[in-house]
């Protein structure tokens, strides 16, 4: 048992910053920690089952999105109600809070702004595949690992999410000349 | 276990776009830090974690609100997500009936008949009470559901209450859903209930758990909508086209005196679609609901001393008008009007528990439970 234990916590010191991370760059703080704490009240009582893993991260990514997701549906599920009690259908279907959003701007840079929002125009499954690549740097593996899904449909899965991406930018670009394409520039909190 | 390989990190994808890529990654919010978290925060809550198995306080917070919060949480699966929305896709056009008959909860009076209002005492009593109820300026209107839908061997059920309070223009609305309802887990049930939604000064705020909140500019379309939760003359209204109500008697609403009044409905002579029942409703998979329907409906309405609308009671059963469909609905919706003209202020929440979240009104609204 007691290795067991210190291979939690082994496991825990391991990944944790960088599940703190995955939840920050998705929810503004304090949802993040709760979830991350959640998460990891999950890895613990799914131990055993977790010490057979080489690589817990992805899971812990994957528990950690669902967390997030179930967050947000659950305030969307009850708008939906509401408004269908109302007698009109006028409610979104929000997903959960995309990298940048729901958080105070701390960001300057008009470049890195209009990758923001065209990422923001995706949808949820476009946007975390990105991601989880780009942001988490994940492999193609681990990537499936977290989707659930092969390394081919990951590796499909990017190459059109990036045409849209690329389609976004230009399309915000176009409509707001302010927001010229420029070389990007790294304005990132935590660094 | 090991940490995760970064090796095979593939930048180099099948575009050959790593400019995009790039753009992508300076766009990052949060850059990885081993100091995101204190270490001493880090240790406190992995020792929380494994000296027990619930109710924990992320980074230590000293919020005792928090630290004593039970924390229940599954174990989610993206497959079994999927696999369970795609079985909700699937279902009947029956779950959709059951689903959309809760629209018609708040649409009390809609059960109408299109002819000149009548000239009988209880109806006048009945009428003139709806507009002196639907001037009052706050209030409460706490709406009882129990609607099951049937459609050959299945069933839904939504049962359940709705508290609106409001006060001018700003309102709060929350839900209780009761275990049976069919039409969502019972889990997502309870999720429902700890939720909850308010309008204060334009701006709606909503929340999953009664602790952090969602804030969106709504647009107006949105508050419009709900607003007709509240909106005393848009419930009260339909009252105004009954022809023919008969005078029950005396009766009480929990001690208060009331006078009991009724009326029936035929809804044979027309369909679903032209009464007014379900507007603007859509299924689970967002395909217009059109279904003729008969039945008899009965509402029973209750006048104060004050000559103030109570309480409205709607049931009965509704079928398809087409024999080949075998199917009905039974429902029944109580709706009490409480705490009129009374001091009550809907305050928006701490801003310090308020995220704001970007809200497209566009997007598609399609599933009940999605």
């Amino acid at each position: 048992m007691s290795t067991q234990v210190d291979d939690f916590r082994a496991m825990f010191h391991a990944n944790h910053q960088k599940v703190v991370a995955y939840a920050r760059r998705r929810a503004d703080d304090a949802v993040a920690d709760d979830v991350v704490a959640e998460t990891f009240l999950v890895a613990w009582r799914r131990r055993t089952e977790l010490s057979t893993m080489d690589n817990p991260l992805p899971w812990l990514y994957a528990v950690a999105g669902n967390q997030l997701r179930n967050q947000h549906r659950s305030a969307n599920r009850h708008l939906r109600l509401v408004s269908k009690m109302a007698g009109d259908v006028t409610a979104g279907d929000q997903e959960p809070a995309r990298g940048g959003e729901g958080r105070p701007a701390f960001e300057t840079d008009p470049a890195i702004d209009v990758v923001r929002s065209a990422l923001a125009t995706l949808s949820f499954d476009d946007q975390e595949v990105l991601r989880l690549v780009a942001w988490e740097e994940l492999s193609y593996q681990e990537t499936a690992d977290v989707l659930d899904c092969s390394v081919d449909a990951v590796a499909q899965r990017i190459r059109r999410t990036k045409q849209r991406l690329a389609r976004a930018i230009d399309n915000l670009t176009d409509a707001d000349p302010a927001l010229e394409k420029t070389d990007t520039q790294t304005h990132t909190r935590g660094a | 276990m090991t940490d995760s390989n970064q090796t095979d990190t593939p930048f180099d994808d099948p575009l050959g776009d790593d400019q995009l890529m790039n753009r992508l990654k300076a766009a990052n919010p949060v850059t990885f830090d081993a100091q995101l978290v204190p270490q001493a925060a880090a240790d406190t809550l992995l020792d929380q974690i494994t000296s027990r198995s619930g109710g924990f306080a992320p980074y230590a917070d000293t919020d005792a609100t928090r630290a004593t919060r039970s924390v229940e949480v599954s174990t989610p699966s993206i497959r079994s997500i999927a696999a369970s929305r795609a079985a909700r896709a699937g279902r009947g056009r029956w779950g959709l009936l059951a689903a959309v008959a809760a629209l018609a909860i708040l649409l009390i009076g809609a059960v109408t008949v299109f002819a000149p209002a009548g000239t009988q005492p209880a109806l006048a009593v009945v009428q003139s009470a709806a507009q002196e109820t639907a001037e009052a300026r706050s209030g409460r209107v706490i709406t009882d559901f129990d609607v099951v839908g049937h459609e050959d061997a299945e069933q839904e059920a939504l049962s359940g209450s709705m508290t609106a309070a409001f006060a001018d223009d700003d309102f709060a609305v929350s839900v209780d859903l009761d275990p049976s309802s069919t039409v969502m887990s019972a889990a997502e049930a309870a999720e429902i209930g700890r939720a909850e939604t308010r309008l204060v000064d334009g701006q709606l705020y909503i929340t999953p758990d009664g602790e952090q909140w969602m804030t969106i500019e709504a647009p107006e379309i949105l508050q419009s909508t709900l607003a007709r939760l509240t909106d005393l003359r848009t419930i009260l209204a339909q009252v105004e086209e009954l022809v023919e109500v008969e005078t029950v008697g005396p009766s009480d609403i929990d001690g208060l005196d009331v006078t009991h009044y009724r009326s029936e409905v035929d809804l044979a002579d027309r369909t679903l679609a032209e009464s007014g029942w379900l507007p603007g409703a859509q299924g689970t998979q967002g395909t217009p609901v059109d279904i003729d329907a008969r039945g008899l409906v009965t509402i029973d309405l209750y006048v104060d001393d004050q000559g103030l609308m109570r309480r409205i009671e709607v049931s009965g059963q509704a079928e398809p008008v087409d024999a080949t469909i075998e199917a009905s609905a039974d429902f029944s919706v109580t709706t009490n009007f409480v705490d009129l003209d009374s001091d009550i202020t809907i305050e928006a929440p701490d801003p310090s528990a308020v995220e704001t979240l970007d809200f497209d009104a566009e997007s598609n609204l399609s599933s009940l439970d999605n």
